[in-house]
C-alpha cells in the first residue's frame, strides 16, 4: 500500500509540472501584455506595477487588430457554412449512391488528404490572379474551402456510412424526394459528424497563416495570423511590446473562450473521427 | 420530356454565371487599380501636347505605390501634397504601406503597375525586374533640369556614384532615395564618465574594450546577430578596403575569381573575429535588430553596429541623458589616413508598362527639391545622396546624423557599397551565413572565405544567372 | 425513366458544382505546380523561360536543399519519438489511475493545439530569448547559469528548441487521442488477463498496446501531415532558418527561392520534393508499423 502512495505522489507531481509547463508560457505572456516597454526589459517574472490597460487599446486601434479580427471571423463564418454544405452533399451521394464515377470521385477527396499544402502555394497564388481573385476574402475562402474538403468529406462519409439505410427506403416509399430526405432525414441524423467537421474547419480557417500571408496584402483584409506577423514586425520597429503581447492575448481569447465551450465535443470529435476512421 | 443533356447542360451554364459572379464580386478594396483603365491611357509628351491640360493634369490618373518604413509616411504625403497642388485636377492614387512589395509582384505579372514605386529592395528584386525589362530608364529624366537650379541638370546634383547603384550597362533604372551611413554608434556620457578614449583604429579599439570590459559592468560590443549584414556593412568591407583599397569590393562585384579569399578579406575576417571572440555580448548571435538595439539603450553594451537610421528608429526609447554618437568603423591600420564608409540607399524607379510614365518621372523628381527634402529631414530624420545633401537641415535633423553627414565631407573620407548584395543574392545570403558561423565559431577564417568563394563560384559558372560588371 | 432521370439529377447537383470548385481550386494548382517545375520564371512578369530538367538536376546538387531536408526528417524524428513516449505516458498513467482531477488535465494538456501556430511561436520565441527569456532567467535563478545558451542562435540548441515548441504544442492531442482509443477497449480483456495472473505491465504490453496499434499507426499519419504544414510558421518567425542554415527546412526555403530570389521555377520544384519526401516518410511508416489487425 505504501509503495503505491508514492508512485502516486511522484506521477502527480509530474503530471503537476507538466500543467505548469504548458500553462505557464500563456500566464507569462497575458502578464506581461500589461506591462509598459521598461518593465519588460526590467525581468520577465516581474508584476507589473500598474496594469497597463493601454496596451491592448493600442493593438487594437494602432495596429488594426479589429480590422483583421473582422476579416478573420468574415472569412471563417463563410468558409465554415459553405464547406459544411459542400462536403455533407458530397459525402452524402459518395456514401450512400452508387454510380459509376463514384469511386473514382471518391478517391479523389480521399488522396486530396496526402497532399501537402506547401506545394500548392505558388501555383495557387497564379490561380488566383488569373481568376482575378488575388487580394480577395473571396479568393482566399475559396483557397480555404478546397482545401478542407478531403479531410471533411472523408469524415462526413464516415458519420453517413452509419445511418441504416431503412431510414431512406422508408421515407421514399412515403414518397419523399431526395433533397426533402436529405435535409429532413440524414442531416439531422449526421449532427454529430457535422459539429466535428465545423470544430476542425474552424481551427483551420481561424489560424491559417501560410496561404493568408501570401494571397492578402492589402492591409485592410490581412486576417489574424498574418496580423499578428505584421504585428510583430511593427512591434519590432516601434519597440512597443506591450501592444504585441497585448494583440497576442486577444487572437488567443476567443480561441480559449471556443475552446472552454466545445472542449467536450473537440475530444469526442477527434475520438470518433480516429476510432471509427 | 426534357432531355437529361439539356438539364445537364443547364446546369453547367448556371454553374459558369455562378463561377464568373464570384469572380467579379470583391469587398471593396482600398482603392487600388480598378478605375486605372477607364482615366486617360495616353502618357504625357514631355514637349508636344495640348499644354492646358498636362498643365492640370485633367483626365489624368498618377498611382503611386510606397514602401512604409522606418522613415514613415508624412514625407511621402507631403511629396503627394506638393504634385497635386501642382496638376490640381489629377487623380492620385497611393498605396502606402510596409508590404507593398507583396501587392507589386502580381500587378507586374499581371502588366498593370502603377505608374511609379519605391519597395524594400530585400523583397523586391529590382535587378530581376531590370532583367524582365520592366523598368523604365530614367536618363531621360536625369538629363532634365534639376528642381531647385535650373542651370543643373538632376544628374549632376548627386553624389557621385550614387546613380551607379541602379544602372546596368548604359542606363540609369532607378533612383536613390534615403540615404544611410553605416558605423558604429555610442553613448558619449558614458564614455566621458568612465574616462573611455574614442578609438580611431583597430589598435585602440581593442585597447578601450578591454578598459570596458574590465569595468565589469558591460560588454564592449553587441551587433544585430540574426542580421550579419549589418557586420558586414559597418565593419568587414570598411575594414577589408583598409588592408586592399576599394579594388576589393570591386572585384567581389565582378566575380573575379578569389576575390573573396583576397588577402585584405581575409585580414578583415580575423581581425574581426578575434575582437568579437573577447569583447561580443553573449547571447549576440539570436538577436534580431531591435534587440540588439536595445542593449545599447539599456547599457548592456557599449558599441553597435548601425546606420544613420538608428536613432529615428528607435526613437521613445532614449534616456533624456544619452548622447547618441556617430564612431567611424575603428578599423584603421596604423598608418593609414585613408577611411572608407559604407552607404547603402533604397531604390525609387518607373515600370515599363506604366500607364502614366511621364508624370511618374517627374513625381520622383519633385522628391529632390529642397523643400521636399527639408520634410525628409524633419520627419524621418533622413537625407538623399545628393551633394550638400543634410545642408541647412541640421537643426531639423538628429545629431548623430548631422555628424556622420559631416564625416563624408572630409576628404580623406569615401563612400563604399556592394552592388553583390543586390546582384547575386545569393552570394549576400552565404557571406551572413558564413559570418555567422565565423563568429560562433564553426568556421575558421579561411573556411569563411571559402565557402563564400566556393558560392561566388557556382554562382559564375551558372549561365542562367545575369552577369553584371562595374568599371 | 422518371425515377432514375431524378436520382441522376440529384447526384449531378450534390456533386458536380463542389467538384468542379475542388478541382479548380485544389486539383488545378497541383498540376500546374508541375508544370512551373519545368520553366524558369522571376515571379515578376510574364516570361517564363522553359529549362526541361534544369530544376531538377539543381535540386540534387544544391546542398542547402538536401541539409533542409535532414533537418526536416530530425525534427520529424526526435519531434514523433518523443511526443508518442510522452503522450502514451500521460495517457496511460491517466486513464490508469482514474484521479479525480484527470478532466483538468485532459483540458490543459489539450489546450496549446488549439491556438495559431504563428502566435505560440511569437511566444517561445520571447521564451527562448538569450537575455530577457524566462528559461535563461529560470536557469540563472536556481544557479545553473552554465546552462545557459542562446537557444535559438545556436546552431547546435536550435533544431532541439524548436522541437520542444512542437512537443509542447501537440502533446495533448495525441494524449487525448490514446486516452479514447484506450477507454475503447472492453474491460473485459483485462478481466481474464487478471484472472490468469498476468502482472499490470504484461497486460499493457499484451492487450493495451497490440489493440491500441490501429490509433496508434493513424496517429503517425495525422503526426506527419501536421508537422510538414507547421513547421514553416514556426521556422520562419522563430529563426529565419538560421544560423546559418541550420534550421532550413524545405518548404521554408522554397518559400525563399520563389519569393526572395525571385526564383519561382526552381521553387516549385522544391516543393514536389518536398511532397515526395511526406508520402515516402508515410509509406515507410505505414510500412513499418504494419501489424496484424486485432478485433474486439
Amino acid at each position: 500500500m505504501k509503495k503505491i502512495k508514492f508512485n502516486d505522489i511522484v506521477i502527480r507531481t509530474v503530471l503537476i509540472l507538466y500543467s505548469v509547463i504548458v500553462i505557464y508560457p500563456l500566464l507569462w505572456t497575458a502578464l506581461t501584455s500589461l506591462k509598459t516597454n521598461q518593465e519588460f526589459y526590467k525581468s520577465p517574472w516581474a508584476l507589473p506595477e500598474k496594469l497597463q490597460w493601454s496596451n491592448y487599446v493600442r493593438a487594437w486601434v494602432q495596429v488594426n487588430v479589429s480590422i483583421y479580427f473582422k476579416n478573420s471571423v468574415f472569412v471563417t463564418g463563410f468558409c465554415i457554412v459553405l464547406a459544411a454544405i459542400m462536403a455533407s452533399t458530397t459525402a452524402y451521394v459518395l456514401s450512400r449512391f452508387k454510380f459509376r464515377l463514384g469511386p473514382y470521385i471518391k478517391s479523389l477527396y480521399v488522396a486530396g488528404i496526402m497532399v501537402p499544402g506547401v506545394l500548392m502555394i505558388i501555383p495557387t497564388f497564379f490561380l488566383l490572379q488569373n481568376l482575378n481573385m488575388y487580394n480577395s476574402l473571396f479568393g482566399l475562402s475559396a483557397v480555404y474551402i478546397s482545401w478542407t474538403l478531403p479531410f471533411s468529406v472523408v469524415v462526413m462519409m464516415g458519420f453517413f456510412s452509419t445511418i441504416l439505410h431503412e431510414m431512406e427506403e422508408a421515407a421514399l416509399i412515403d414518397g419523399c424526394g431526395y433533397y426533402r430526405m436529405f435535409l429532413k432525414i440524414m442531416l439531422p441524423l449526421a449532427k454529430p459528424g457535422i459539429i466535428t467537421i465545423n470544430i476542425f474547419n474552424f481551427l483551420f480557417y481561424w489560424n491559417e497563416f501560410v496561404l493568408a500571408l501570401t494571397l492578402i496584402t492589402d492591409e485592410g483584409k490581412i486576417t489574424l495570423p498574418v496580423g499578428m506577423q505584421t504585428l510583430m514586425s511593427i512591434a519590432e520597429y516601434r519597440t512597443d511590446w506591450g501592444a504585441l503581447f497585448a494583440g497576442l492575448m486577444i487572437v488567443m481569447v476567443p480561441t480559449i473562450i471556443f475552446y472552454v465551450v466545445f472542449e467536450k465535443h473537440i475530444t469526442e470529435g477527434m475520438s470518433a473521427g480516429a476510432v471509427k476512421g | 420530356m426534357i432531355s437529361s443533356k439539356r438539364v445537364v447542360s443547364l446546369l453547367l451554364c448556371i454553374l459558369l454565371v455562378v463561377t464568373l459572379g464570384l469572380t467579379g464580386c470583391q469587398p471593396a478594396n482600398t482603392g487600388e487599380n480598378t478605375q486605372a483603365a477607364t482615366a486617360n491611357t495616353k502618357p504625357v509628351e514631355t514637349s508636344s501636347g495640348s499644354q492646358a491640360e498636362v498643365e492640370t493634369g485633367k483626365g489624368k490618373t498618377l498611382e503611386i505605390s510606397w514602401f512604409e518604413g522606418g522613415t514613415g509616411r508624412e514625407y511621402i504625403e507631403s511629396a503627394i501634397d506638393k504634385y497635386q497642388a501642382m496638376y490640381p485636377d489629377l487623380e492620385i492614387k497611393a498605396e502606402i504601406n510596409p508590404k507593398n512589395h507583396e501587392q507589386l509582384r502580381p500587378r507586374f505579372v499581371a502588366g498593370d503597375p502603377p505608374d511609379v514605386f519605391y519597395a524594400n529592395s530585400s523583397f523586391l528584386d529590382y535587378f530581376a525586374l531590370i532583367a524582365d525589362d520592366q523598368l523604365l530608364p530614367l536618363d531621360d529624366i536625369l538629363d532634365s533640369p534639376s528642381p531647385d537650379d535650373e542651370s543643373v541638370t538632376l544628374r549632376e546634383i548627386f553624389i557621385p556614384g550614387m546613380l551607379d547603384r541602379c544602372s546596368t550597362d548604359n542606363a540609369v533604372y532607378a533612383l536613390p532615395g534615403f540615404v544611410h551611413y553605416y558605423g558604429l554608434w555610442y553613448d558619449q556620457n558614458t564614455f566621458d564618465r568612465n574616462g573611455w578614449s574614442i578609438p580611431e583604429n583597430y589598435a585602440e579599439w581593442v585597447n578601450v574594450s578591454e578598459q570596458i570590459k574590465q569595468s565589469g559592468n558591460m560588454s564592449p560590443f553587441v551587433y544585430q546577430g540574426m542580421y550579419p549584414y549589418y557586420l558586414l556593412r559597418a565593419i568587414l568591407f570598411s575594414s577589408a578596403c583598409q588592408y586592399g583599397g576599394t579594388e576589393v569590393i570591386k572585384n567581389i562585384d565582378n566575380l573575379v575569381p578569389g576575390a573573396w579569399q583576397d588577402e585584405a578579406i581575409l585580414n578583415a575576417a580575423r581581425d574581426i573575429k578575434d575582437y568579437c571572440d573577447k569583447y561580443l555580448l553573449n547571447g549576440t548571435l539570436a538577436l534580431n535588430h531591435t534587440q540588439a538595439q536595445m542593449e545599447l539603450i539599456n547599457g548592456s553594451a557599449a558599441m553597435i553596429t548601425c546606420g544613420t537610421f538608428l536613432e529615428n528608429e528607435m526613437a521613445g526609447n532614449w534616456p533624456d541623458d544619452f548622447d547618441l554618437k556617430y564612431m567611424f568603423p575603428p578599423v584603421n591600420i596604423a598608418g593609414n589616413e585613408e577611411k572608407y564608409i559604407w552607404a547603402s540607399s533604397d531604390f525609387r524607379a518607373v515600370p515599363r508598362d506604366a500607364k502614366n510614365p511621364e508624370m511618374g518621372k517627374e513625381f520622383l523628381k519633385i522628391m529632390y527639391s529642397k523643400d521636399m527634402r527639408r520634410v525628409c529631414a524633419e520627419t524621418s530624420g533622413s537625407v538623399y545622396p545628393v551633394i550638400g545633401g543634410a545642408e541647412g537641415f541640421e537643426d531639423l535633423l538628429p545629431a548623430s546624423v548631422v555628424y556622420a553627414n559631416s564625416m563624408l565631407g572630409q576628404d580623406n573620407v569615401s563612400a563604399i557599397f556592394g552592388n553583390y548584395e543586390k546582384w547575386y543574392k545569393t552570394i549576400y545570403k552565404q557571406a551572413q551565413d558564413s559570418l555567422t558561423a565565423l563568429i560562433s565559431g564553426k568556421y575558421t577564417v579561411e573556411e569563411f572565405a571559402e565557402s563564400i568563394e566556393k558560392e561566388a563560384e557556382r554562382v559564375r559558372q551558372d549561365d542562367s544567372i545575369i552577369k553584371y560588371n562595374l568599371n | 425513366m422518371n425515377k432514375k432521370y431524378k436520382r441522376n439529377i440529384f447526384i449531378f447537383t450534390f456533386i458536380v458544382p463542389t467538384l468542379i470548385f475542388y478541382l479548380t481550386f485544389f486539383g488545378y494548382p497541383i498540376l500546374k505546380a508541375f508544370y512551373i517545375s519545368f520553366f524558369r520564371w522571376t515571379g515578376l512578369s510574364n516570361t517564363k523561360t522553359f529549362v526541361g530538367f534544369d530544376n531538377f538536376k539543381r535540386l540534387f546538387e544544391d546542398k542547402v536543399v538536401w541539409k533542409a531536408m535532414l533537418n526536416n526528417v530530425t525534427m520529424l524524428f526526435y519531434g514523433m519519438i518523443i511526443i508518442f513516449i510522452l503522450a502514451m505516458f500521460f495517457a496511460t498513467i491517466i486513464v490508469r489511475k482514474g484521479y479525480k482531477e484527470s478532466k483538468f488535465y485532459r483540458v490543459v494538456f489539450l489546450f496549446p493545439n488549439v491556438l495559431s501556430v504563428v502566435v505560440i511561436s511569437i511566444i517561445w520565441s520571447f521564451i527562448f530569448s538569450p537575455n530577457m527569456g524566462i528559461i535563461n532567467n529560470f536557469l540563472n535563478l536556481i544557479g545553473l547559469e552554465n546552462l545557459a545558451r542562446t537557444w535559438l542562435g545556436d546552431e547546435n540548441t536550435v533544431l532541439g528548441s524548436l522541437v520542444v515548441t512542437q512537443v509542447w504544442t501537440y502533446t495533448g492531442f495525441f494524449m487525448v487521442l490514446y486516452m479514447s482509443a484506450m477507454k475503447n477497449i472492453p474491460k473485459a480483456m483485462y478481466e481474464s488477463a487478471q484472472i490468469e495472473g498476468a502482472s499490470e505491465i504484461r497486460q499493457y504490453f499484451s492487450i493495451t498496446i497490440p489493440l491500441m496499434w490501429e490509433i496508434i499507426r493513424t496517429s503517425l499519419v495525422f503526426f506527419v501531415a501536421r508537422f510538414f504544414k507547421t513547421t514553416f510558421p514556426l521556422v520562419y518567425v522563430m529563426t529565419g532558418g538560421g544560423p546559418n542554415r541550420s534550421s532550413e527546412i524545405l518548404s521554408t526555403y522554397m518559400y525563399e527561392q520563389g519569393f526572395v530570389n525571385s526564383n519561382f521555377g526552381y521553387a516549385t520544384t522544391i516543393g514536389l520534393l518536398l511532397f515526395a519526401v511526406m508520402m515516402s516518410i508515410n509509406f515507410i511508416l505505414q510500412k513499418v508499423t504494419k501489424r496484424e489487425v486485432y478485433e474486439f
